[in-house]
């Protein structure tokens, strides 16, 4: 996983904007990234019951079934 | 021909661009023709203001000590990756996941990835000490994860993204020996 912090987000919308992107979003996000000290990353596992043994999803994100469909 | 596949599923590359990250690390990272056949494929998707710019995950059948079906996955969040090149440098940075933990998996290294510690060796050639201020998981926040020091030593040696290493101000850049480490996890059997 690659968090996004207020560092991270500063470097990002200075690099986007360099590329002429709109990072009007970004920079809303950015403070309201900046006020709530950013979003913790945590990895997720989660186990199936399968036909034979069971079925792990481990993620250095979400596990999300939906994310190998 | 062995290639990534890419889903843009947030419709932002151009033609050009779509070729550009779909070539990216067969181009220009080490990869084998090992473990690019777990990536299932490479998703450039909207997740917003998750937190997160990009991720790897993983899924595969356990029937006791047998592992199978191992599939991996790498999603890139378009919310935050506005360009090709920062979409490369988070790629890089999750293939690095690919790479290290899909070798510890296969060859048997590691099951549980987040309950469980890099290999010792790992802590002692990267010289990460005290151990105690690092761990398997993020309980010491995203910096002290050895998984993640893992996942950045791999962009650093091994892609175009160099001197970009984001624990470099609290563990410095890695040595060559790490470069050996992190090379013959992928070494083949044969």
């Amino acid at each position: 996983m690659q968090p996004v912090d207020p560092e991270e987000l500063k470097q990002l919308i200075k690099e986007a904007k360099e590329a002429g992107k709109d990072v009007s979003e970004l920079e809303k996000t950015l403070e309201k990234t900046i006020k709530e000290k950013g979003l913790a990353p945590s990895g997720e596992r989660k186990e199936k019951k399968a036909t034979e043994g069971k079925r792990v999803i481990e993620s250095t994100g979400p596990a999300r079934e939906e994310d190998f469909e | 021909m062995i290639e990534v596949n890419l889903i843009d599923q947030a419709g932002v590359l151009s033609g050009p661009e779509k070729k550009r990250l779909k070539s990216f690390i067969i181009d220009h990272c080490l990869c084998t023709t090992e473990e690019i056949p777990w990536l299932k494929h490479v998703k450039v998707r909207d997740d917003g203001a998750s937190g997160y710019s990009g991720y790897w995950t993983a899924s595969w059948t356990e029937d006791g000590a047998d592992i199978r079906d191992l599939v991996a996955v790498i999603i890139l969040n378009s919310y935050y990756l506005k360009t090709v090149e920062q979409m490369e440098k988070t790629l890089a940075h999750e293939f690095g996941h690919h790479w290290t933990l899909g070798y510890f998996m296969v060859r048997r290294e590691m099951r549980h990835f987040f309950k469980e510690r890099a290999p010792w060796l790992y802590y002692r050639i990267r010289g990460i000490e005290p151990i105690n201020n690092f761990a398997g998981d993020y309980s010491k926040d995203w910096y002290h994860c050895d998984k993640e020091i893992l996942a950045e030593d791999y962009k650093h040696l091994f892609s175009p993204y160099k001197w970009m290493h984001r624990m470099r101000n609290l563990v410095g850049n890695p040595t060559t020996e790490v470069m050996d480490y992190i090379k013959t996890l992928g070494k083949p059997y044969w």
